[in-house]
């Protein structure tokens, strides 16, 4: 249509200050479309961290706390469950697996998880998925030690290799036990999930690193008297609230069962308000990028008042100079759509190995979703709502104007 | 028999909103086909209104304003844009250029917003670009500035760029508001004669509008708007 080619060669005349409204524009857009990405990719991240366990065990804390810890890896469990709860827990005829975890240890940076092979049979993340192995196998031995794909993949470290595990969570520990060093037996394939930052020994190889040195240990010193949480398979799904409740009025010692289902739920709804307030910024972002539109627009018809004068010479119409002006704000926010969607891949390559090395959240890039589409498309119409205005006051201007302009 | 008239003003009286006196009140005014008329007067007569409301763009509280036997003034505002489009081509003073176009853009502008003008030139079996280069070596502008943007070309040559767009598939009228005084004396004369010529070569009807009386002497018609306006000759008395 001749109308829009106009209004396209004449912001085309003018730009530097159409680019600038337009980048200015996608800047805006760009935070509400990778606000959408981070919010619905941290949300899936989060649901597949763990799946498959019916139940996580700890000691009575809170139920976000617990699973923030055993399972995000994320801050310390203030109790542990000692071993005679955890055995009764396994031999429970309601329990079809169990995974004891001991966490507490780190080494250079990344946690140590003590657990049994158990772990690599039963645990299941994203879709019921089992860990896989890149290369080697389980733990074989008392200073055998499998990593997570990150680990492997930071450190450098490939089968074979010797490491040593220290106690506490520092990087630089007081208490390096530089006597114990292990043979990384297995390399995990990635999963996304904190089980890549993950250094997995022996619950033995705890106690062993807890203890002075010495050539061997006997079985009675590697037994493990506490664990700081397990994961629990039921024997059918009906049993699950009933071991539960077993679980939580359990009489030796004071213990938390949860659904991680729930407890995930509860974490989301926290982060919910997060995502909220990210939202409505991003709204505010995109709001003041129209409002600088029209500004800029309306700031430019005191110039173009002599253009408008000769195209109503020329025969057109007061509505055409309107559409003239909305078809402009149209052009300007089609072109900031498409560098915002530039903006956002070009930010979503740029981040994902930084988000992946730093907090181990695989981004993965996708194509735009439906309400992103539609995030667009509401925008687009926005800013056409928008374009209104400018419009309204050149469609006056030029009513009185006509063809002379009073300057 | 005299042909109708091109343009027919009759009784008309024009008062600017929230002013007490009128602005124009003309008894009578005619343009015959053809017919290169000279209308002078002292800038802040009123010329600029009297031609604003011979485009429809004003309506004057009274009296009739016929252009090719249609009253521009009883049309609703899109049929007086319409009729504008299709039958009148204006030049103003200076500035008549759109910056973002070029050259040859700019007097193809002159059949955008009017079909009949298109059409008018397809039935001659012309496309708008041949007419619009055709109409611009008529007016002396050089073959290699017709992609140029127009801001590099002299004023004399955007005015002569303006009246090729003006005359673009030959509108009936040819108005021209004070065209020529931004330019210097020689280009002036050099520029009205093109223009006269081109105007007699299209057959097209051309209202000529100054304050400069000494150019009066190269049109047929020579009408003052303080006589023709009675509001003028109250004010004076």
């Amino acid at each position: 249509m001749r109308l829009i080619k106009l209004a396209f060669l004449s912001l085309w005349n003018r730009k530097l200050s159409a680019f600038l409204t337009m980048l200015s524009i996608a800047l805006s857009v760009t935070l509400l479309l990778g606000v959408e990405t981070i919010r619905v990719q941290t949300k899936q991240s989060f649901t597949n961290t763990i799946s498959g366990t019916d139940l996580i065990v700890g000691a009575r804390s809170g139920s976000t706390q617990l699973l923030l810890y055993s399972v995000f890896h994320m801050g310390n469990a203030n109790n542990n469950i000692s071993w005679n709860s955890y055995e009764a827990l396994r031999d429970n005829s309601k329990t079809k697996w169990s995974i004891p975890i001991s966490l507490g240890d780190s080494h250079r940076g990344f946690r140590v998880v003590g657990t049994d092979n158990n772990f690599f049979e039963f645990f299941r993340y994203g879709n019921k998925q089992a860990l896989e192995f890149a290369q080697g196998g389980p733990l074989s031995q008392l200073y055998s030690v499998t990593i997570g794909a990150q680990v492997a993949r930071e450190l450098g470290y490939s089968i074979g290799d010797q490491v040593v595990v220290a106690h506490g969570l520092g990087d630089v520990s007081f208490s390096r036990h530089q006597q114990h060093p292990f043979t990384i037996d297995g390399i995990l394939k990635p999963t996304a999930t904190p089980v890549d930052r993950s250094v997995i020994v022996s619950l033995a190889a705890i106690e062993a690193i807890h203890l002075p040195y010495q050539e061997t240990y006997s079985p009675e010193q590697l037994k493990s008297s506490n664990i700081t949480a397990a994961l629990v398979g039921t024997q059918s799904r009906m049993q699950v609230f009933e071991l539960q409740r077993e679980l939580n009025q359990y009489s030796q010692e004071p213990l938390l069962a949860i659904l991680p289902g729930i407890a995930l739920h509860e974490l989301w709804t926290m982060m919910d308000s997060v995502e909220q307030a990210l939202f409505a910024i991003s709204i505010c972002v995109v709001f003041t990028g129209l409002l600088s539109m029209i500004t800029v627009i309306l700031a430019g018809l005191r110039e173009r008042r002599r253009e408008m004068a000769i195209l109503r010479s020329l025969g057109a119409r007061a509505h055409s100079i309107f559409l003239l002006l909305v078809s402009e704000s149209l052009i300007l926010a089609i072109g900031s759509t498409l560098i915002a969607v530039g903006f956002l891949y070009l930010g979503l390559f740029a981040l994902q190995p930084i988000l992946l090395s730093k907090l181990g959240f695989y981004l993965s890039i996708e194509a735009l979703s439906l309400v992103q589409w539609k995030m667009l498309a509401l925008f687009i119409a926005a800013s056409m709502a928008a374009g209104i205005l400018p419009a309204l006051h050149a469609y006056r201007l030029s009513l009185s104007d006509g063809m002379m302009i009073k300057t | 028999m005299t042909p109708t008239p091109i343009l027919d003003i009759s009784g008309l009286q024009f008062a600017w909103p929230r002013q007490a006196n009128l602005c124009l009140d003309i008894d009578s005014f005619q343009l015959n086909p053809s017919q290169h008329t000279f209308l002078q007067g002292p800038s802040g007569c009123g010329k600029s209104t009297l031609l604003s409301l011979i485009a429809g763009v004003l309506r004057p509280q009274l009296g009739e304003i016929k252009l090719l036997g249609q009253s521009i003034n009883q049309l609703r505002p899109a049929q007086a844009d319409r009729l504008r489009a299709n039958h009148i081509g204006f030049i103003f003073q200076q500035f008549n250029l759109l910056p973002y176009l070029s050259v040859l853009d700019n007097v193809g502008l002159g059949c955008a917003f009017s079909k009949t003008r298109s059409q008018r030139l397809k039935q001659r079996g012309l496309s708008i670009e041949n007419e619009s280069m055709r109409l611009l070596e008529q007016l002396d502008i050089d073959r290699s500035m017709f992609g140029n943007p127009v801001n590099q070309l002299s004023i004399g040559q955007q005015q002569r760029v303006a009246a090729a767009r003006a005359m673009i598939a030959s509108p009936e009228l040819i108005i021209a508001d004070e065209p020529s005084s931004a330019l210097d004396t020689q280009h002036r004369d050099h520029f009205i004669e093109l223009l006269m010529h081109e105007a007699s070569l299209n057959g097209s009807t051309l209202l000529f509008v100054s304050h400069d009386p000494s150019l009066a002497h190269n049109f047929e018609q020579q009408i003052a708007l303080p006589t023709l306006n009675r509001s003028a000759s109250h004010a004076i008395d």
